[in-house]
């Protein structure tokens, strides 16, 4: 049994102009030491669906579907359930390490927090343990940097802190939202080498979710391609890179400014814009922005097609979209 | 553009704008109306009819001289409002520009401004316009520059406040870009980001002058007899507090609907000043 | 023929506030030092991470800021020591595009009264058919419609509202463009249309771009020239094509390395780069970048090396830069 699986998860939102559809139909399992990427643009629902997993998703949204966590399910569980959960057996670390950390108590004091709620250690211990897993995560004077503010540590230690306070219980898994988006590239290395590191070291698995291609090929196994609240394309991140079988993820891959290219190649761009998640289309999300559609595509979503060693794409034009665009 | 039909409608649809327009207007109207005519004479004292309880005749009755409640409550309502337009006016005419000041310049400019009025916010307002108003001697328009005076302040630190965080932004970057001075970039960037700021203050700003007028003419430092003032009536309804109750309970609810009335236009208006409000598609 | 832009020696200290009431201010050297011009028609692209002092030389090429030393020229005159309004009349010719495709946008304005504010700081003042045409003309050629011209920017996406500010810095026609991150809030998809955008109005009107970016692959796809800063100084300039393919400098080697790249089969081991850029006060005499350099030695701590020209057209500043 995989140690998490999501069956046909929703996230409806209620607005003030109607029912926001921020992840539709969402299928994915995640095996014990796996490492799971979820790429796609801003309002695809790849965020939501973080949220989802833990149930923190915002008053006026609504979760719908399964989300098997060790055989339990997480969309049914109470709130008391869900707190022994949260922070201990699923961590989350987020973009913005300067709000998620509190900036009126110390690195350490907020380490050590979870481990004394969750485990139950007294102070001194927890702040022993607090000292370790700073010096893990890689922060210089761990006995000293444990007293320290947030203020007073780089956007890249911080980051680093926030780590530490994911790994405090010990996880079974790491949901980790965009968590080197604001940060330079040689931090964003670091950080990335770091979570890698203790992914293996520690046997946890990682949901990792990313706007940036690149950053995806580098950390997963597997790949989740979102698009309008679905996945659009899915599989083994080797097979999904190397086949890019769905139109959009070749028109993200296309739209990339990459090094060395140069002034030579004009960027080839996806027209339009991302949908509004209140007024998607009946059929196809992409099916507006795609060069390749055709009326069947704007009937109904397209189910996902299987392509081979749990690679799929939902599309209806893969064999138009396996040849080289015009 | 902000067609001023999309701008009716809207209006009509917020609650808050409604109640707060429906209580001021009623107020002005009454303010108005009692230029003109009311029911019976304001300062006619009358000292058979002293005391008589609310009727056909005198609507809400009639105070210790005999005089009509309502209409003594209607010409308040004159009082009232020149006090709240004027303090408020000579307070964000004066407290705008200084604060704006501050905003553009920074440095020393803000440093002295922002000094001046941590120095008379050291004093609480109603016990300095009662120095003023010893000073200047009672009266209603004493009364109101004093209330006036001690409301630049506040407008100067509200005005510099949101100013600072809109200097802050982007686009005042851009238009500097573009080659804009500090005044224009005022005028035209500054002032139009933080009107419903302001335009909230400002109705917070009546309402609490309307309370300071009735509290200074309670203290009898304000209006002079025989002009009605809601504030005085409170004064003098004190004496009957036990023989006539109603005599501090009209003037009470008089005051009180109206800074309820000013407070909820100044949020209904700050709602639809709001371009992103406006044209929501 | 005048350099668009020539900045010799730049130099901008901030003042930080006090920290104790016994020492004297702290100050951050922001831009520490930079010469560069820019010749018409050859784009610099800038790139480095935060607190390299990339938007810092942004703004003092727009004038917004004065330099603490040096000078910056724009079409030959020397923006600080022009009188308000001859800058004033000057800034037709170069124009900015910022970051914040939020922020940069006044939103209590319509895009027509966005885009025509350079129009305002021009000596003659323009009939109002004309400016109407001008605007609505610039609307076209970033690809909006005349009808745009009366919304508010909360109508529009991130990707079209940072087409609005392309709008405004080019209805001047200007010779240079200063854009200081204009596509790193905006998604991929959305971005390549910007890319492309960018890349368009350089050919069709001439425009030369002084592009700051943290993304090393936007500034390739745009400039011709690239520098590459670290503390408020140039480690590194040159061509974008000599640059990408042959760095010299320590720094932009770890920078190309640390560019995530879409590949899952070709996962580099490359050597991660240690600590972190140091927001401290640099008065240290060595390299600003030896603390972190894999191949620091004792003469990298003695002596900070100069920007020098190591190849025709390529200047480095790096003890080993002649060196393999």
């Amino acid at each position: 049994m995989a140690l998490l699986e999501v069956r046909d998860l929703s996230v409806e939102i209620a607005t003030s102009r109607g029912t926001g559809f921020a992840v539709r139909g969402l299928n994915f399992a995640l095996e014990r030491g796996q490492t799971l990427g979820i790429v796609g643009e801003s309002g695809c629902g790849k965020s939501m669906t973080a949220l989802a997993l833990m149930r923190l998703v915002p008053e006026n949204a609504r979760i719908g579907g399964a989300i098997l966590f060790d055989g339990e399910d997480l969309a049914q569980a109470d709130e008391a359930r869900l707190c022994q959960i949260r922070g201990n057996r699923i961590a989350m670390i987020f973009q913005e390490p300067m709000t998620s950390l509190n900036p009126v108590h110390t690195i350490g004091r907020q380490i050590a927090e979870p481990l004394m709620m969750h485990r139950g250690l007294d102070a001194a211990s927890a702040r022993a343990e607090a000292i370790r897993l700073l010096d893990r995560v890689g922060i210089p004077e761990a006995r000293r940097r444990v007293d320290s503010w947030p203020h007073q540590l780089s956007g890249g230690q911080r980051q680093r802190a926030m780590i530490a306070m994911a790994l405090s219980c010990g996880p079974d898994i790491l949901l980790a939202d965009e968590p080197t988006t604001a940060l330079d590239v040689t931090i964003q290395r670091q950080i990335l080498t770091l979570i890698g590191d203790l992914v293996r070291d520690s046997g946890m698995s990682l949901i990792l979710i990313s706007h940036d291609l690149g950053v995806i090929a580098e950390t997963v196994d597997s790949t989740v391609v979102m698009y309008g609240g679905m996945a659009v394309e899915s599989g083994p991140t080797a097979r999904v890179f190397a086949g890019l079988a769905h139109p959009y993820t070749q028109g993200l891959f296309a739209a990339r400014p990459q090094l060395g290219q140069g002034a030579g190649k004009r960027l080839a761009t996806i027209a339009g814009v991302v949908p509004d998640l209140v007024d998607l289309p009946a059929g196809c999300a992409f099916a507006g922005r795609c060069r390749l559609a055709v009326q069947a595509c704007r009937v109904a979503p397209p189910a996902p097609q299987d392509l081979g060693l749990g690679h799929s794409a939902a599309c209806l034009r893969l064999d138009a979209a396996r040849e080289p665009a015009a | 553009m902000t067609t001023s039909g999309g701008w009716l409608a809207r209006a009509l649809r917020s609650g808050n704008f409604l109640i707060g327009a429906a209580l001021s207007g009623t107020l002005a109207l009454t303010a108005l109306v009692s230029l003109f005519w009311t029911p019976k004479s304001a300062t006619a004292i009358s000292i058979p009819h002293r005391l008589t309880q609310p009727s056909g005749e005198f609507p809400l009755g009639t105070d210790h001289f005999g005089r009509d409640v309502l209409s003594m409550l209607m010409v308040g309502a004159q009082n009232s409002i020149l006090v709240g337009v004027v303090a408020v006016g000579i307070g964000a005419t004066l407290g705008i520009a200084l604060g704006a000041l501050a905003s553009a310049r920074r440095g020393w400019v803000e440093e002295v401004v922002m000094r001046l009025t941590d120095f008379s916010f050291a004093f609480p307002a109603i016990l300095s316009a009662i120095m003023l108003t010893a000073i200047l001697g009672p009266g209603t328009v004493n009364s109101i520059i004093a209330i006036g005076i001690f409301n630049i302040p506040l407008f100067a630190r509200v005005t510099r406040g949101s100013a600072n965080a809109i200097w802050a932004r982007e686009f005042i970057l851009a238009a500097r870009a573009a080659g804009k001075g500090a005044f224009r970039i005022t005028l035209e960037h500054v002032l139009p980001n933080i009107a419903s700021v302001l335009i909230v203050q400002a109705t917070i700003q009546f309402a609490l002058a309307i309370l300071a007028e009735a509290g200074l003419s309670y203290l009898g430092l304000g209006t002079q007899p025989p002009q009605p003032s809601w504030g005085r009536m409170l004064n003098e309804a004190q004496t009957m507090m036990f023989l006539a109750p109603r005599l501090a309970v009209f003037p009470g609810i008089a005051i009180a609907l109206a800074v309820l009335g000013l407070n909820l236009l100044g949020d209904g208006l700050r709602d639809l000043f709001d371009p992103k409000l406006a044209r929501k598609r | 023929m005048t350099a668009v832009v020539d900045i010799q020696g730049a130099v901008k200290h901030y003042r930080l506030p006090r920290e104790s009431l016994f020492h004297p201010a702290p100050s951050v050297h922001a831009v520490n030092g930079v010469s560069f011009a820019i010749a018409r028609g050859r784009s610099l692209g800038v790139v480095g991470e935060s607190g390299c002092g990339k938007s810092t030389l942004a703004r003092l090429v727009m004038a917004l800021e004065p330099p603490t030393a040096g000078t910056v020229k724009v079409l030959g005159h020397d923006l600080n020591a022009l009188a308000a309004d001859k800058l004033r009349e000057l800034r037709r010719h170069f124009q900015m595009v910022f970051q914040d495709p939020y922020g940069s946008l006044d939103p209590r304005h319509t895009v027509g009264r966005i885009v025509g504010e350079p129009l305002d700081g021009l000596e003659t003042r323009l009939a109002r058919d004309e400016r109407r045409a001008r605007i609505v003309a610039v609307l076209e050629s970033v690809g909006l419609r005349a009808a745009d011209a009366d919304k508010y920017p909360h109508e529009f996406s991130g990707g079209q509202r940072q087409r609005i500010a392309i709008a405004r810095a080019l209805i001047t026609r200007p010779a240079l463009i200063v854009a200081d991150e204009p596509v790193s809030a905006l998604d991929v998809s959305v971005q390549a249309q910007v890319l492309n955008l960018m890349r368009d109005l350089r050919d069709r009107y001439g425009v030369t771009y002084l592009l700051i970016s943290h993304d090393l692959g936007v500034v390739d796809y745009v400039c011709d020239d690239v520098a590459v800063m670290y503390l408020g100084r140039i480690v590194e300039q040159a061509p974008a094509k000599t640059l990408f393919a042959d760095p010299r400098h320590p720094y932009t080697k770890a920078l190309l390395d640390a560019v995530p790249r879409p590949d899952p089969t070709n996962r580099r081991q490359g050597t991660v780069l240690k600590g972190t850029v140091s927001v401290e006060t640099v008065t240290g005499r060595g390299c600003p970048f030896a603390d972190r350099c894999p191949r620091v030695e004792q003469r990298c701590r003695d002596a900070a090396p100069a920007l020098r020209t190591i190849a025709p057209d390529h200047l480095a500043a790096c003890h080993f830069a002649e060196g393999p």
